[in-house]
Parts: C-alpha cells; sequence; structure tokens
C-alpha cells in the first residue's frame, strides 16, 4: 500500500459505513497519510522471523 | 514554616510532620485549597476542586492519629488525580465533551491505594481531551498554562497535573502516559514524573487510550516523592497482566545512596538530534555530573530507535480509534478538531498495519533490552524543546508544518512502545528561563536504579528545590 488517494479514502470510508463528507475526507487526508507512511516505514524492519509476534515484554 | 513554604515542602516532608503532630492534616489541607483558590483561575490545573472532601478526609487522618492509629505513609498529604481516574461520587470528566462524563460508584484501584495510606485527594486536574495530546489546550475546560511562563503551554496530557505541582497547588498528582503524557509535562514544568514499567500500576477505573501503550504514575517535586507515591501505587492488581505477578516494592532507601560504578548508556544517534540549544547544553551538563558522581558513561546505539514513534503511531491511531469509536459516530461534533481529526483517520488503519506494528515493538523491546543488559540505565533528554507557546499548534519541520505533539513526544514514545521504566528529573533552565529535563530509562521492574541515580543527581544540582515566578498574589 502506498500514498493514499481522496479515492481509496472515499471508498474505504464507504465500506466502513462512516458518514464522512467528501469535505471532510479531504481534512482527514494528511493525517492518513502520515499514518500509511509509518506503517509503510515499518515494513522496512527486519520482521521475517516468526519469533516476532505480538508479545508485549519479556518473561 | 510559612503556608508557601509548606507548599512546596517534599510529600516525605508533610508526611512526617502530620505523623509527628507538628501539624494537623487540616491545616496542611486549607493551606493548599487556599493557594488553589489564588492561583488556579490562572492556571487552569483543576477541572474539579474537591474542598469539602479534602477536608473530611483531613478531619478523619487527624482523628485517626489522636486514636494513636497511623494513617500511612502519604499521610495529609494532598494529591491531586488527573480527570480520567475514578474516583468514586466525583465525575470523570476525561477531559471530554459533557456528553462523555461519567459518575463512577467505586475507586480506580490505585485510588484506593492512596487513601489507604493517608493521601488526601484534593482535586481532579485538566487534561489534553481524551489524553489524546500534548499540548493541554482543552476545547471543553480551556488551556492549562506553564506556571514558568503563563503564555506557554504545561505539556500534556498531564499537563494540569504536572502545572499543579510545579506551582505548589498540591504535593504530588496521577498522570498517565501513553506517548510521554506524565514525562513532557514534568519536563515543560521543571518537577520529576516517572513512567513506571508497563502495567506496574494497575489501570483499572482509569479511561484507557491505548491499551497497549497506557501507563499510570507519579508526578513530584522530588525523587524521594516520586518513590513514594510509586512505591503505594504500584504492584499487585490481579486484573492486570503484569502488576499482578508483582508485589509493592518498598519505599525505596536507595534515593539516598550513591552511583559510583553505575552503567549509563548514552544513546547519541537519534536522541541527540534536533534539540533545542538550550535543551542539548543543559542535558550535556546534566551527562557530566553523572560522571562526575562516579558513573560510567558509555556510548551505545539503540537499533531502530527512530522506527518507535512510526509503531506507536499505527497502535495508537487504531485502538484510540477503538476506543471511542461509538461516541465518535454518534457525537462527532463533540469532540475538539484535533482530537476528531486523529480518531477518524484511525479507522483508516488496517488490521496487518496494526499487527505489524506491534511486530515491530516485539523487535525493538528485544533489541533494546540487549543494551539494557551492557548497561544499568540509559540517559537522554525528555524532550527535544521547551514550553512553546499556548496559541502555537503547529511547528516548522523538514516537510512543512507539524502538529507540535511530534516533536514532544519523539523522545519518549520508545519507552511506552518497550514498556520500559521511564523517569524525566530537572536538570537546568534555557536562557528563557523555561525548565528542562533530562530523561533516565532502566530495565524491566528496575525503577529502584531510577530512583538511585535521579536521586543522587538531584541532590548534588539542586534544580528541583527552584521556584516557578508566579508574580501573582498568593498565599
Amino acid at each position: 500500500m502506498g500514498t493514499p488517494s481522496i479515492e481509496e479514502l472515499t471508498a474505504i470510508a464507504r465500506a466502513l459505513a462512516l458518514d464522512l463528507s467528501p469535505e471532510r475526507l479531504q481534512v482527514l487526508l494528511p493525517e492518513v497519510q502520515r499514518l500509511w507512511e509509518a506503517a509503510r516505514r515499518l515494513r522496512e524492519l527486519p520482521l521475517e522471523s516468526e519469533e516476532f509476534g505480538t508479545r508485549v515484554l519479556p518473561e | 514554616m510559612n503556608a508557601r513554604d509548606l507548599c512546596f515542602a517534599p510529600a516525605t516532608e508533610i508526611a512526617r510532620l502530620v505523623h509527628e503532630r507538628e501539624i494537623s492534616a487540616r491545616e496542611v489541607t486549607q493551606a493548599f485549597l487556599a493557594r488553589i483558590d489564588a492561583l488556579d483561575r490562572t492556571l487552569n490545573c483543576f477541572i474539579r476542586v474537591m474542598a469539602e472532601d479534602a477536608r473530611a478526609q483531613a478531619g478523619q487522618i487527624d482523628e485517626a492519629l489522636a486514636r494513636g492509629d497511623s494513617p500511612g505513609a502519604l499521610a495529609g498529604v494532598p494529591v491531586a488525580i488527573k480527570d480520567l481516574v475514578d474516583v468514586a461520587g466525583v465525575p470523570t470528566t476525561g477531559g471530554a465533551h459533557r456528553r462523555f462524563h461519567t459518575m463512577p460508584a467505586t475507586d480506580a484501584p490505585l485510588v484506593t491505594r492512596l487513601r489507604r495510606h493517608g493521601a488526601v485527594l484534593i482535586g481532579k486536574t485538566n487534561l489534553h481531551e481524551v489524553a489524546y495530546g500534548a499540548t493541554n489546550v482543552n476545547p471543553h475546560f480551556g488551556p492549562t498554562r506553564n506556571p514558568w511562563d503563563l503564555t506557554r503551554i504545561p505539556g500534556g496530557s498531564s499537563g494540569g497535573s504536572a502545572a499543579a505541582v510545579a506551582a505548589g497547588l498540591c504535593a504530588g498528582a496521577v498522570g498517565t502516559d501513553t506517548g510521554g503524557s506524565i514525562r513532557i509535562p514534568a519536563s515543560l514544568c521543571g518537577i520529576v514524573g516517572i513512567k513506571p514499567t508497563y502495567d506496574r500500576v494497575p489501570r483499572g477505573g482509569v479511561l484507557p487510550l491505548s491499551w497497549s501503550l497506557d501507563h499510570l504514575g507519579p508526578l513530584t517535586r522530588t525523587v524521594g516523592d516520586a518513590a513514594l507515591l510509586f512505591s503505594v501505587m504500584a504492584g499487585g492488581q490481579p486484573a492486570d497482566a503484569l502488576s499482578g505477578r508483582q508485589s509493592s516494592p518498598p519505599p525505596d532507601e536507595r534515593v539516598t545512596k550513591g552511583i559510583a560504578g553505575v552503567r549509563v548508556g548514552l544513546p547519541r544517534t537519534f536522541f541527540w538530534e534536533k534539540l533545542q540549544d538550550g535543551v542539548e547544553a543543559a542535558v550535556d551538563e546534566a551527562v557530566h555530573m553523572l560522571q562526575d558522581l562516579g558513573a560510567d558513561i558509555l556510548d551505545v546505539e539503540l537499533p531502530f530507535a527512530d522506527m518507535a514513534g512510526y509503531a506507536v503511531s499505527v497502535i495508537v491511531s487504531a485502538e484510540a480509534t477503538a476506543v471511542h469509536e461509538r461516541r465518535l459516530r454518534a457525537h462527532p461534533d463533540a469532540f475538539g478538531n484535533d482530537v476528531r481529526l486523529r480518531l477518524e483517520s484511525g479507522f483508516f488503519v488496517t488490521a496487518t498495519d496494526y499487527v505489524q506494528a506491534h511486530r515491530a515493538r516485539a523487535l525493538l523491546t528485544r533489541e533494546f533490552l540487549r543494551v539494557l543488559k551492557r548497561v544499568n540505565v540509559l540517559v537522554m533528554p525528555a524532550t527535544a524543546l521547551t514550553a512553546t507557546p499556548i496559541d502555537e499548534q503547529y511547528l516548522p519541520g523538514s516537510r512543512g508544518l507539524v502538529p507540535v505533539r511530534l516533536p514532544l513526544t519523539k523522545l519518549t514514545n520508545p519507552f511506552n512502545l518497550t514498556g520500559l521504566p521511564a523517569i524525566s528529573v530537572p536538570c537546568g533552565f534555557t536562557a528563557e528561563g523555561l525548565p528542562v529535563g533530562v530523561q533516565l530509562v532502566g530495565r524491566p521492574f528496575d525503577e529502584g536504579t531510577l530512583f538511585r541515580i535521579a536521586g543522587a543527581y538531584e541532590h548534588a544540582t539542586g534544580w528541583t528545590q527552584r521556584r516557578p515566578p508566579l508574580g501573582l498574589p498568593g498565599p
């Protein structure tokens, strides 16, 4: 997934039954782009090992 | 001791005076209530002052002492509670629109503990709306002002708690910390704030923001007071995953011991980048002081530290939106602009991105723990900048304007992600007279070493003795 476009946001909002107007989606776009960029950066991490589950602290 | 000195006395000293009946809990409470009455219209630290309740609690403590009973380690100490923590019979606002306020029938477990140990609950403090932000500019209750400069933010989201402690309106306060919300306002207000190890303090009865990253802890004027409040708040709540396996630690006598031979890791990469000039100078000086006190300073690298903020963003966004989803869908207009924007954006985080962020969390935790096998603690600035003006919600970044919260949380949120205990301690002031905090980070469940090092540093420097020049009438 890359940087979302307004069309993608509109499609997702419709699928999730979010009551967000086109104008509101435009307002949200930069923040959602920031989140998707964060997620993209995380995919650069070496997370292939099964070792990295979702456990939060060492036993 | 006059009323002003009493309001700036350490909690440990207030408890001693009350225990030894040199002063009554009623007199202590009245002194703090009078100071709140004189100053809080300007500072706006409190959403609710519990004046009558506080007087009644103080009366019970005095009566217990008169009977020869011990009222506990916090006897008569006025403590403020961030207003997302339940206190029985007092509305919990969460700093939110009145539509979302609740009336709890019971105390949060940590509030029960504070009462059991003799604390006097003096009020509920202002916060960033639903704790989702770092400025404490609250659209429903107004901004809290920094006691060191009334035109500036106290930081947040526990900004009311921090400003109240800094201004001598309470002797200690409870805060929460999801990305830095204890340590940031502690740093910006010139006080001590500790985010303990994840789940060390029970989270029951607290409005969540992010179940994976939320922590509770104390804000105080001295390290010894932080150790005292922590000893009361921590451990032994079966309802929480990890706090149940740790017993409450005793008040930490190691605060007063030396630090010769302690190994302190210095992660200059990432944690020393883009610092405000005055911050860098003050924290460098703090590192030199630790060395002078006998600590061994070792350069270290914290792998993937620059990724922590990305993982925190994804996790908080998904979880905060899940927390508030029903309220948000039904009443979006009841949220302030910044919080509504962040909550609505959280709908667009995918499940796979959320899981990958948690896997990143496991990776970073493993890597940070490897470094902490070689050193006892890490040292770094608590915040990259000092308090910003209240009306300045964005700052220039490398790619345009960025919300103030991003540089404010940059150095604190890696330790929410990894769950490691971290304390902010005052380490000086900029040329403008704004406080700077140095952050120490320890091994899981080793808050004692943080108190020991922070206590030795505090004793050597005296920064925690400074009082803000409020320039306001007050007792």
